[in-house]
């Protein structure tokens, strides 16, 4: 049995990180584009959350703005959630090239 | 959508992302684990599954024409990875303290999962890095979203934190081999659906480390099944960053915690000649295999009665499918379902006493359960899926022919995807005749499967002759 003196006497733990090293490197953003006219925007779309009625609506009023702006639908790139998300992200980059697309915007969510 | 944009930024296509209000803060998560903080972001405001299309129409117009512009026409942005790079060793103390100020702290930087941990101290850690050959330092993989590197050694540090005992660490170290299968989509685990990850443990490491696997398996109770279990969900918390809201990026809407391990009675199996679920995974019967998958419900408890197959699975039929029907058309969105159905030791019997295999099992569920097909397509367009249709999925290849027989909007459609994809382990209280379906979250969390690596030295740390 200890005395009451002893039992105060409480350890001290000395603790390891429980986390992991976090990302290296940076990546460089594309550069900008200050007008839309006559470039060509993709549309990329998750099947989400009426995001096809976002783009819709979004195209008409860019259309309006920017002369000679084009669209390319999000059909032509597949969805970017589902169970092609994988394949459709890994030819992406080629599609956007092959179709010349200036610009994307993607929806909808995180 | 934060990923589609970080693929086109690194081709040299500037992007924008819409994100709803309520997604903002975990695009934020993952824009910084993807190594670009600085995406731009046009922000949906509210939720857009409780606006009317005209709604939405209006608020595309007012709110996100114009962030896009802006976003498209920012200049080329050089992210630093500073402020994600916190220079940290492995090895570091982080933290010196009483029991109770190291539960403080731990719960204060989000390292707990709210209840108290085992402090994670080197000689701790040491003991589970014991239990492996491989080195402490060695790489399993990026866990996402926060892209924290997944290593040996902070498995044996979470480990210890869960409360697991040290010879649990091959057992832990093949479970995060498992969520890094990319076909895993481990990424998805912060989803809205708040779907928990199952571990199936199989082989004989199941008696030697003292798993239930008999009544009460998936209770909190038994030291191997429940750390085990709060292992995991830890390790997700710490490494990949799937903490709460208001500071992390979990989006799970209500949620669950964390099961515990399911371990399968392996001499019930072998007493009716089936083999065990680890043999379905296509490793050999007898070997050490953890199996995860996703699980966003699980069926209330079935009893099945008879002493013949049809008796049982008529019941299991009809159970199931009040299970399954509500959530499908995630399957038949994603073109991905992977059910598991924990069969009573005594119901596994009687359905194998009239001749039935497992298939035989899984060909009666798949032509029993069914769905009318616009059923399915209205459930997914509440849950945010607006566009679903399965004659569309047919044309796309996520789903076979069969799906879009006709044109009839109430043609019954199977619930699920393949038949070979419903999974079957004995489990439970063998005085019972009770079964259980634990649902899985379609493409996210779909059944990984990894071997188990024992160090060299197993027998001997086990009897304790090891030096």
């Amino acid at each position: 049995m200890r005395n009451i003196d002893e039992c105060t006497n409480e350890p001290v733990y000395e603790c390891l990180w429980p986390l992991g090293a976090g990302p290296t490197g940076s990546f460089e953003s594309a550069n900008g584009i200050t007008d839309l006219s006559g470039k060509t925007i993709g549309e990329l779309w998750d099947v989400m959350f009426q995001g096809d009625i976002m783009l819709g609506r979004i195209r008409e009023e860019l259309s309006i703005r920017f002369p000679g702006v084009k669209f390319v639908g999000h059909e032509v790139f597949g969805d970017t959630h589902g169970a092609q998300r994988v394949a459709n992200l890994a030819r992406l980059p080629a599609v956007l090239k092959e179709l010349e697309v200036d610009a994307v915007i993607s929806c909808v969510g995180a | 959508m934060l990923r589609a944009s970080a693929v086109a930024e690194k081709a040299g296509v500037p992007s924008v992302s819409i994100v709803a209000t309520p997604f903002i803060r975990q695009a934020g998560i993952i824009a910084k684990g993807l190594g670009m903080p600085g995406l731009s972001i046009a922000e949906y405001p509210g939720v857009p599954m409780t606006d009317s299309p005209e709604t939405v129409s209006e608020k595309a117009a007012t709110h996100l024409v114009e962030p896009i512009v802006q976003g498209l026409a920012r200049s080329g942005v050089t992210d630093k990875k500073a402020e994600a790079t916190t220079v940290i060793n492995a090895r570091d103390i982080v933290f010196r303290g009483t029991l109770a100020e190291v539960q403080d702290h731990f719960i204060a930087r989000e390292w707990s999962d709210g209840l108290p941990i085992i402090p994670p101290t080197l000689a701790t850690v040491l003991a589970f890095l014991r239990y492996t050959d491989r080195q402490p330092d060695e790489v399993l993989g990026v866990l996402s979203p926060d892209n924290r590197q997944a290593t040996v050694w902070n498995v044996a540090v979470n480990g210890v934190m869960a409360g697991c005992r040290p010879e649990y660490m091959p057992i832990l170290l093949a479970v995060v081999d498992a969520i890094l299968n990319p076909e895993f989509r481990f990424e998805d685990a912060g989803a809205t659906p708040g779907w928990e990850p199952l571990i199936t443990l199989s082989g004989p490491l199941i008696k030697q480390l003292d798993f239930n696997c008999g009544a009460g398996v998936m209770r909190m109770g038994r030291q191997a099944n429940s750390s085990v279990g709060r292992f995991l969900r830890l390790y997700m918390r710490n490494v990949a960053g799937f903490r709460i809201l208001p500071t992390g990026s979990d989006k799970g809407s209500i949620a669950g915690s964390f099961h515990v391990v399911l371990a399968e009675n392996e001499a019930a199996v072998a007493g009716i000649g089936w083999q065990p679920f680890s043999a379905d995974q296509g490793f050999a019967a007898g070997d050490n295999v953890v199996t995860v998958q996703s699980v966003v419900s699980v069926s209330p408890p079935i009893y099945s009665a008879g002493d013949n197959a049809e008796s049982h699975m008529q019941v299991l039929a009809e159970a199931i499918g009040d299970e399954t029907r509500l959530r499908c058309f995630g399957a038949h969105a994603k073109g991905r379902y992977w059910p598991l159905l924990v069969l009573g030791p005594a119901v596994a019997a009687a359905i194998a006493s009239s001749g039935w295999s497992k298939d035989d099992i899984r060909r009666y569920l798949y032509e029993k359960l069914k769905i009318r097909a616009s059923l399915s397509e209205r459930y997914a367009w509440h849950a945010g899926i607006t566009s679903l249709s399965l004659k569309e999925q047919v044309r796309l290849g996520i789903l076979e022919p069969h799906f879009a027989q006709s044109d009839d909007p109430d043609r019954e459609v199977p619930v699920m995807i393949k038949p070979e994809w419903l999974g079957i382990v004995i489990s439970g209280d063998p005085g019972r005749n009770q079964s259980k379906a634990y649902i899985n979250n379609h493409i996210h969390g779909q059944r990984v499967s990894s071997r188990v690596q024992l160090p060299k030295a197993w027998d001997e740390l086990r009897s304790g002759r090891a030096s």
